[in-house]
């Protein structure tokens, strides 16, 4: 079967160019320095911050900078299939680096030398576009913490159906087989590209327009999860805020 | 895991436990606030997920059809324990590794008899094919008495577990086919025997339960203790399902020591009845809160947005 059909709307009823939605949580626990809850459709992701702290490993330790050191990891029971082992396989290695880099580039490192700052993600449930909503949920969780940063990173996949049409956000039933995919993280939701991970194979004609509709896909990302960051601080200090309203994209 | 106490602070907690006062109040026989939700994972069979104060696991019990000789296999539950670095940056990695194992130890010893599951006999569905349970657990948030909360957490979802109903066939060659029926039925397991697990803990002179992540600093040893659920019919071998089922008594199917440290037979035997006493209320509580919950209003799918 094809992703869309030939009305135009794909199996959740979605139109391509549509994001699902997005609900979250700051603040969840308290031991952590930040954590966030985000659901991204039916995808599940939890996160927690530590740090700035001074890190145990001497060797890692940076003079000029701190160190980003994320962790993504799946619960056995996320998928339908059950998994044999949460983290330490190649593919969430692979996400961890990814995400560190993107963070790395948010994240004003040089304002914590000598410290590390740990993210911690955690997938409840598995529906599609992991990496981005590990992204989402991590810059969601930084901020909680008050981590310093250049904008919120928001991150966005995006598939590329027979014929060159661009779906964004794509879910499991979407990601399947040989169908291109690509996930991009942006800062701000604006031109600069801090992550960009492609899976199978894609004719270069398509990429441009691939990646313009992913770039558009974090721009309104990025208003979900500044809402967000908005409402939460609102609540903090005590202001009147329209949570209800905001909080679904 | 892991609290950084002083030396006048260990003190302080431990003279308040003998005092009967604890550093937020409780006695020494209390527990802190506990929340326990089923329903909260759409992708398992069965799941639920429970707060103790502060510490938060999150159980999927998931049914995996296998092939196997059924003469030898080992119908049991299959237990897996998850240390999220969500807890502690200490989980990183495999960091809980060690923690996770002596869990998932505990709860296969506990449930090591055919006394607790009598519906793990229909798991076994031919000589050839059978259901296997696994049941994971995932460590969110440490705060203190992660055994307790991880027994309350697997009877919830061992309750709200739903395995649907196959049709057996004979094929050729003496094998089976299994095929799912028209109508989607599922079955429930029964959970009337399944134990809780209580820890019990020395401070000092005291012997308190539920003990918070401070008092773990300052505990000297602990013992833990899974209790099940004894009824008359049981004892009785009654068959009459009209005979009004009463608590009798309770039946250990594990007990441990965890920590270092030795213990008189006095002091065992007084945490054991400390435990069995606490095992019972837990029982009641959640049994209770099993039979009254409603999805309605709760929304445990939504679990982490309250």
């Amino acid at each position: 079967m094809s992703i869309i059909s030939e009305h135009g709307f794909r199996q959740d009823g979605r139109k391509p160019h549509q994001i699902r939605n997005l609900n979250y949580k700051l603040g969840v626990y308290s031991q952590a320095d930040g954590s966030a809850y985000l659901e991204q459709g039916n995808t599940k992701v939890l996160c927690a911050v530590y740090g700035p702290y001074e890190p145990k490993q001497r060797s890692r330790l940076l003079e000029d900078r701190c160190i980003i050191n994320c962790q993504y990891s799946m619960a056995t029971f996320s998928t339908n299939e059950r998994k044999e082992r949460p983290r330490g396989d190649r593919r969430s290695l692979e996400f961890a680096r990814l995400m560190e880099k993107a963070f790395e580039e948010a994240i004003l490192t040089e304002n914590y030398p000598r410290s590390q700052i740990d993210v911690f993600c955690e997938l409840l449930q598995a529906d599609g576009s992991h990496l981005a909503a590990c992204v989402n949920v991590g810059t969601l969780a930084l901020a909680d913490a008050g981590v310093p940063m250049r904008g919120l990173v928001a991150a966005a996949s995006c598939a590329c159906a027979p014929g060159g049409l661009a779906c964004v956000d794509v879910n499991s039933r979407e990601e399947m087989g040989i169908v291109p995919r690509l996930t991009v993280a942006t800062i701000s939701g604006q031109d600069a590209v801090v992550m960009a991970e492609l899976q199978n194979r894609l004719h270069k004609n398509h990429l441009m327009v691939i990646l313009g509709n992913a770039r558009k896909a974090t721009a309104h990302v990025h208003s979900c999860l500044e809402a967000a960051v908005l409402t939460h601080i609102k609540a903090a200090i005590g202001l009147p805020s329209d949570s209800d309203v905001e909080r679904d994209s | 895991m892991e609290v950084q106490l002083s030396e006048a602070e260990k003190v302080f907690i431990i003279h308040g436990a003998q005092e009967g006062l604890r550093a937020d109040g409780r006695g020494p026989l209390d527990y802190r606030p506990i929340i326990v939700q089923t329903g909260v994972l759409a992708t398992t069979n069965g799941s639920a997920r429970v707060q103790i104060g502060s510490t938060d696991l999150l159980i999927g019990v998931k049914a995996e059809l296998i092939s196997v000789d059924t003469a030898v296999y080992r119908n049991r539950l299959n237990f897996f324990v998850d240390c999220s670095a969500n807890a502690t940056p200490l989980f990183a990695g495999r960091g809980g590794e060690e923690f996770a194992d002596e869990l998932s130890a505990a709860l296969d010893a506990a449930y090591d008899n055919n006394y607790v599951l009598p519906d793990l006999k229909k798991l076994i569905l031919s000589p050839m094919h059978a259901w296997k349970l696994f049941v994971d657990i995932v460590l969110l948030q440490c705060d203190g008495n992660v055994i307790d909360a991880a027994g309350l957490g697997v009877k919830a979802a061992l309750k709200d577990t739903e395995i649907s109903k196959v049709i057996v066939r004979p094929a050729d060659e003496g094998k089976y086919t299994i095929d799912l029926p028209d109508d989607n039925t599922v079955w429930k397991l029964d959970t009337s025997r399944v134990p809780l697990f209580v820890s019990v803990n020395r401070l000092g002179t005291a012997k308190i339960v539920d003990n918070s992540l401070t008092e773990e600093a300052c505990t000297r040893t602990s013992v833990w203790i899974a209790v099940a659920p004894q009824f008359v019919s049981d004892i009785n071998h009654n068959q009459n399902n009209q005979c009004a089922v009463k608590r009798d008594g309770s039946i250990i199917t594990f007990m441990r020591q965890c920590g270092g440290g030795t213990l008189e037979i006095d002091s065992l035997e007084e945490m054991i009845s400390i435990g069995l006493k606490a095992v019972h209320q837990l029982h009641e509580a959640l049994n209770q809160r099993l039979m009254n919950e409603n999805w309605l209003i709760e929304k445990p799918l939504s679990t982490f947005l309250q």
